[in-house]
C-alpha cells in the first residue's frame, strides 16, 4: 500500500545513517584499494543523495509561504539565498535573516545586506551540519 | 516514577529562554536577542542563533509568528519585511524553571563568590 510506504521523520534518519555508513565503508574500502576514482565516485554519490533528499524532504515545509509576495530589496537577488533555505527546511532561517533586513544594525547599504546575509547564511550552513553530522552518528547530546 | 518529562535546555536555548520570559509578553525577533545578550559572555551569535529557535520551536518550548505591523523606525517609503517573532510556551517556562531548580539544588553553582 502507498500510504503504508510513507517514510517518517526517524525512519528517514535510519536511512541517512545507512547511506551514511555505506559511504564510509566505501571511502575506507576505495583508500585500501587505492582507487582515486572510486573514492571519489562514492563521495560524489553521498553528496548528491544528501543534496537530493534534503531539498526533497524540505521542499514541503515552505509549501505555505506566510509572506504575501516575494521581498524587494534594491540590490539583492533573493533567489540562491531562498534555494538554500528551502534545502535547509529552515522557515526560521529564511524569515528570520529576511526579517533582519530592516534593522539598522544590519547595515544600510545594499554590499553591506549580501554581506550580513553571506555571513549568517555560511555560519548557519556550517552549524546545521554539524547538528546533522552529530545527530548521524548518535552523538546529538553534543549540541549546545 | 516523576511526572510528566521536562525538556532539557542547553545553554543558548536557556540563555534565550530567560531573554524571551524577562520580555514576556513582548515577543523578541532574532537580532534583537543577539542584541539584548550582546553585554554577557553567554552573547548569542547571528548566524546561529535561527538554528537554535528552529530546534527549540520544534521541541515547542517556543512559537513564533510573522509581525503584522511594521515597526516605528520604519519609515514611509523604506523596504520592510515582515520579521519573525518568538514567544516562550508554557512547556517552554517548565523546562526553564526545572534548569533554574536543579541549579538551585547546587550551593555556590553559577553564582558568584
Amino acid at each position: 500500500m502507498l500510504n503504508n510506504a510513507v517514510l517518517t521523520g526517524s525512519a528517514l534518519e535510519n536511512l541517512d545513517r545507512g547511506v551514511v555508513l555505506a559511504a564510509v565503508a566505501g571511502l575506507v574500502a576505495n583508500a585500501f584499494d587505492q582507487s582515486l576514482v572510486g573514492f571519489l565516485l562514492t563521495l560524489f554519490a553521498t553528496c548528491v543523495y544528501g543534496i537530493v533528499r534534503n531539498r526533497i524532504e524540505n521542499l514541503d515545509q515552505f509549501e505555505e509561504c506566510e509572506l504575501a509576495e516575494f521581498p524587494v530589496v534594491p540590490g539583492i537577488n533573493f533567489t540562491l539565498f531562498t534555494v538554500l533555505c528551502q534545502w535547509l527546511g529552515s522557515k526560521e532561517l529564511y524569515y528570520g535573516l529576511l526579517g533582519d533586513l530592516v534593522d539598522p544594525d544590519t547595515g544600510s547599504s545594499a554590499k553591506e545586506l549580501r554581506q550580513y546575509l553571506r555571513e549568517t547564511l555560511a555560519i548557519a550552513l556550517l552549524e546545521r551540519t554539524k547538528i546533522k553530522i552529530l545527530a548521524l552518528f548518535w552523538l546529538d547530546r553534543f549540541v549546545r | 516514577m516523576s511526572g510528566s518529562k521536562v525538556t532539557k535546555l542547553s545553554l543558548t536555548e536557556a540563555v534565550i529562554a530567560h531573554l524571551l520570559r524577562q520580555n514576556k509578553p513582548k515577543p523578541l525577533y532574532g537580532l534583537e536577542m543577539v542584541r539584548l545578550s550582546s553585554d554577557s559572555d553567554l552573547q548569542l551569535k547571528k548566524g546561529t542563533i535561527y538554528v537554535t529557535l528552529e530546534r527549540m520551536e520544534k521541541k515547542g518550548l517556543i512559537v513564533s509568528e510573522l509581525e503584522t505591523t511594521p515597526p516605528a523606525e520604519v519609515k514611509k517609503g523604506d523596504f520592510y519585511i515582515p520579521r519573525r517573532m518568538y514567544k516562550l510556551t508554557p512547556k517552554g517556562i517548565k523546562a526553564l524553571q526545572a534548569l533554574e531548580t536543579a541549579v538551585a539544588k547546587i550551593p555556590g553553582f553559577l553564582t558568584r563568590s
